[in-house]
C-alpha cells in the first residue's frame, strides 16, 4: 500500500535534511531514554481513513493518512565551563558564570523548538510538495499540529518528547491477497528408517506426508518414530 | 565508647570516603573551591553511576546514567542545598584515568540526607559548555 511508500519517503526527505542536526529513526516509538544523539526524529504511520464512496468497493481508494512524527531531545544543563576552568579566573567570576547557568529544561524546550522549526520548514518547504516521490503518488500534504511533552529527568539529562502531526493524502490500489506459504520453517532430524532425512515444516508438529505414503508424526518440534 | 550512631558515622570515613570513594572538587555559589575535607584530607565522596529505572511509557527496565554522589556531611564546611548554583567536579565513571566531568544539582530531585544519618546523596545533572554566540 502507498503510505508505506509515503511513511519511508518522509523518513528520507527528514534524514536527507538532517545533516547532523538531529538523528533520522525510522520506526514506531522506541523507549525513550537519555543517550548519545540528543535530538531524535522517527516517523510512524499513525492513522489512516478511507472515505466510502460508491467506487471504494473496488477501489483505487482515496486514503487520507497521519503521520505521527516524534521528535526527542535530551539536554544537560549549560554554563561557560571556560570561566570556571580558568585557573585565572577569580571567585567572583566564577560565582556569575554559575548565576547564568541555564537549567537543564531549559535547555530542552529550546532544542525542541529548533527542532520544530527545522522539522516543520523541511516538510512544508514548497520544493517537497511531493515528499521527493513522483508526481501523483501523495497530494494535500499538511503539517496539522505541534505537540510539546513535559520535560522528564532522565538520569543525568532532561529528557522532553514532542509530536508533529503530518496529513496527507494518497491513492490505495486494491491487489487482492491469495496468501502465499510462510517463507523457512523448522527443519526436524528424521531417524528411524528415515535416518539421514530431513524435513521442513511450517509448524514444529504438522504432519507430513512421506513420498511413500506414510504420514510422519512430530511431537513438540521432535520425529516421532512409527510404532 | 561511641554510640551506634556516632559509630556508623565515624564509618562513614571507610564507606564513602575509603577505597570506594572518588575525588570531588565542589564549586561552592560564591565561586570557592572545596577539594578537602574539614580535616585536610582530599574530598571524596561514593558515587553510583548508572539506576535501573522504569520507563514509564513502556514499562520497560532502562539503565540510565545518573549520578548520585553521597558526601560525609562531617567533611563539608558547607552542604549544598537545594535550588543553589554548585558544581561539582568528579571522574564520569568508575575507572582508572577517567576524565573528569562537571555536574550541577538536578532541579528534579533535592538532596537527601540529613544530620542524623550523617551523609547528604546528591542527585546530579550534566553541565555542558554553552555554545558561542
Amino acid at each position: 500500500m502507498n503510505f508505506r511508500v509515503v511513511n519511508k519517503a518522509i523518513i528520507d526527505l527528514l534524514g536527507n535534511a538532517a545533516m547532523g542536526r538531529y538523528k533520522m529513526v525510522g520506526y514506531q516509538r522506541q523507549a525513550k531514554a537519555a543517550g548519545e544523539s540528543r535530538r531524535m526524529v522517527q516517523s510512524f504511520f499513525k492513522e489512516g481513513e478511507f472515505s466510502k464512496s460508491s467506487g471504494s468497493m473496488r477501489g483505487p481508494n482515496q486514503h487520507d493518512m497521519t503521520f505521527g512524527i516524534g521528535l526527542t531531545v535530551n539536554a544537560p544543563s549549560r554554563c561557560n565551563l571556560a570561566v570556571i576552568n580558568a585557573p585565572a579566573s577569580t571567585a567572583a567570576q566564577v560565582a556569575i558564570a554559575m548565576e547564568a547557568m541555564q537549567d537543564a529544561a531549559y535547555v530542552a524546550d529550546e532544542l525542541m523548538d529548533e527542532l520544530f522549526d527545522i522539522v516543520y520548514q523541511v516538510l512544508m518547504d514548497a520544493r517537497n510538495v511531493d515528499l521527493g516521490l513522483a508526481k501523483g503518488i501523495v497530494a494535500n500534504r499538511w503539517v496539522g499540529s505541534l505537540q510539546k511533552d513535559s520535560p522528564l529527568p532522565s538520569g543525568e539529562l532532561v529528557t522532553l518528547t514532542g509530536e508533529v502531526l503530518f496529513t496527507c493524502r494518497t491513492s490505495e490500489a486494491v491487489l487482492g491477497e491469495a496468501g502465499v506459504a510462510a517463507v523457512g520453517g523448522v527443519t526436524v532430524n528424521l531417524s528411524g528408517l528415515y535416518t539421514g532425512a530431513t524435513v521442513v515444516t511450517a509448524f514444529p508438529d504438522t504432519p507430513f506426508t512421506w513420498p511413500g505414503g506414510e504420514l510422519l508424526q512430530f511431537e513438540n518440534g521432535d520425529f516421532v518414530e512409527p510404532g | 565508647m561511641l554510640n551506634l550512631r556516632a559509630l556508623a558515622e565515624k564509618d562513614l570515613a571507610i564507606t564513602l570516603e575509603g577505597d570506594w570513594g572518588s575525588d570531588v572538587t565542589l564549586i561552592r555559589p560564591d565561586g570557592e573551591r572545596v577539594s578537602t575535607a574539614r580535616d585536610g584530607r582530599p574530598l571524596r565522596g561514593q558515587v553510583l553511576y548508572n539506576t535501573v529505572r522504569l520507563n514509564p511509557e513502556t514499562g520497560e527496565r532502562i539503565v540510565s546514567n545518573c549520578p548520585i554522589l553521597s558526601l560525609r556531611r562531617s567533611s563539608l564546611e558547607r552542604v549544598p542545598t537545594w535550588g543553589e548554583n554548585w558544581i561539582i567536579e568528579m571522574p564520569v565513571a568508575p575507572t582508572v584515568g577517567a576524565p573528569t566531568g562537571q555536574y550541577s544539582l538536578s532541579p528534579a530531585r533535592p538532596p537527601e540526607g540529613g544530620e542524623s544519618s550523617g551523609f547528604v546523596r546528591l542527585y546530579l545533572q550534566l553541565v555542558e559548555q554553552e555554545p558561542a554566540e
